[in-house]
């Protein structure tokens, strides 16, 4: 991530809010992950696992002193997301995001209807980081007892994302290992952010996982797919990509291994053994990955 | 001399009524063009989704492109009300139907697909109920105006002379 990422995302907020994200200091602004905005509500970034707030000048401040963003801004802000052009995006405004032109999304949430959102009250631009050796520990793994199907486990804002696609990146190029022909079920647009025609990789967008996984199973005969987010849902077609022999890398949402074997569906999965290896990712002053067995801990 | 100022003077006459009559027909032509703009907008919005400002720039009208409103629509990608007046300050519409119209093209590109192109049918047919109404109008209105300043411009000469 640099400043001149979050630069791409100025384009997209009013001016007032980007004169006073754009005000903070070069270490604080490096690092964002998100920025938030709330219909009459405060706008907040997100660093790591920090949300903190600005004042009009840019300052970090409490709460109750933030920038109260105005109905006009969020509107301002999605005609910016949307080219001016709401109806062009219905389909990914219904899944609750935005694709930005720059790559990445902004997700969106607020009032329903049967057609998707006749509403947005918040919009989150998010940054997505591409850090090509985040996964590396993983590489040396894989490349010293071969091709391991691989759950990555974190709560959300974690780096899960960054970290499939710092692997997907690695696998694809031969950085460490040889390369392999990885598939990536990228059905938010998210994963494959900066690293479209890496090595051997492919891209399957916008399609949700469970199918995508089928898709790209039978059709591009992969060695590894990567998809993010996995769930209850997925867990016939990630079974049928298991028999086929192509190893599955996906992320789940949980706060702790032992949070990860209490779900019926996942334990599923790990007991078939889809999923030898295990990363846990966390946060100890800095971000950390550890690369376990599956085995072990059954 | 005289007469000749005379005969000038309910030239002039036969002349103004002529252009106002043309005004007459300028608005039928606004009509007409904003219209097939409309519709077009409506079949590539409907079957392809194409973003606003693609949609307008692939647009192609002679008389909207003769009085600039295809230019200051493309001119960029602005859509304040601001620019949506100033649009509309170009084309010949009555206050009533040009104050629908601002609130349209201000909506323009906020709402969602099918609220849209709902939105995109009420105008329509709101301007081909206009469109029906200038046409029949048209014919006895221009007569009528000719004839008005025709006929002034005579008497005026008469007290004048």
């Amino acid at each position: 991530m640099n400043e001149s990422s979050i630069g791409l995302l100025f384009r997209y907020l009013p001016l007032r809010l980007s004169v006073a994200v754009n005000s903070l200091p070069k270490d604080i602004l490096e690092n964002i992950n998100e920025i938030r905005l709330r219909k009459r509500g405060a706008l907040s970034v997100t660093l790591g696992v920090t949300n903190l707030f600005l004042d009009g000048k840019g300052n970090i401040c409490p709460l109750g002193s933030a920038i109260t963003v105005t109905d006009e801004e969020i509107n301002e802000c999605v005609r910016r997301l949307t080219e001016g052009s709401l109806y062009s995006y219905d389909e990914y405004v219904a899944c609750g995001f935005i694709p930005l032109s720059c790559g990445g999304r902004a997700g969106v949430c607020g009032k329903t209807n049967r057609n998707g959102f006749s509403e947005i009250y918040s919009v989150n631009l998010r940054l997505h980081r591409f850090i090509p050796d985040v996964a590396k520990p993983l590489v040396e793994e894989l490349a010293a007892n071969g091709i391991k199907g691989t759950v990555v486990c974190s709560p959300p804002a974690f780096g899960k994302t960054t970290f499939l696609r710092s692997i997907a990146y690695l696998l694809a190029v031969g950085k460490g290992i040889e390369p392999k022909r990885v598939a990536v079920a990228d059905e938010r647009n998210e994963i494959a952010v900066g690293i479209f025609g890496s090595g051997l990789l492919d891209v399957l967008s916008g399609m949700p996982k469970g199918e995508a996984i089928t898709l790209l199973t039978r059709t591009m005969s992969p060695e590894i797919i990567i998809c993010d987010e996995i769930s209850a849902n997925e867990t016939e077609s990630v079974l049928e990509a298991q028999n086929t022999g192509v190893s599955l890398i996906a992320s789940v949402h949980c706060r702790d291994i032992n949070e990860l074997k209490k779900r019926g569906r996942m334990k599923q999965l790990l007991e078939n053994n889809v999923f030898p290896l295990c990363v846990v990712l966390g946060y100890d002053g800095g971000y950390t990955c550890k690369v376990m067995k599956t085995e072990d801990f059954l | 001399m005289k007469w000749l100022g005379a005969l000038l003077f309910v030239c002039a006459s036969y002349l103004f009524g002529k252009r106002l009559s043309k005004d007459e027909e300028e608005r039928l032509l606004s009509v007409d063009s904003l219209i097939r703009l409309l519709t077009y907008m409506k079949r590539r919005i409907n079957s392809e989704r194409t973003p606003l400002f693609e949609l307008f720039s692939s647009f192609r009208d002679g008389y909207f492109e003769r009085i600039g409103v295809l230019e200051e629509i493309n001119r960029n990608r602005d859509i304040s009300e601001e620019k949506w007046e100033r649009v509309l300050s170009l084309m010949s519409f009555d206050a009533d139907i040009k104050t629908e119209l601002l609130r349209f093209f201000t909506e323009l590109g906020t709402l969602q697909l099918e609220d849209q192109l709902k939105r995109i049918d009420y105008i329509v047919s709101l301007l081909s109920e206009r469109q029906c109404l200038i046409k029949k109008e048209l014919p006895d209105k221009q007569k009528t105006i000719k004839t008005v300043c025709l006929l002034a411009g005579m008497l005026m000469t008469i007290i004048l002379l």
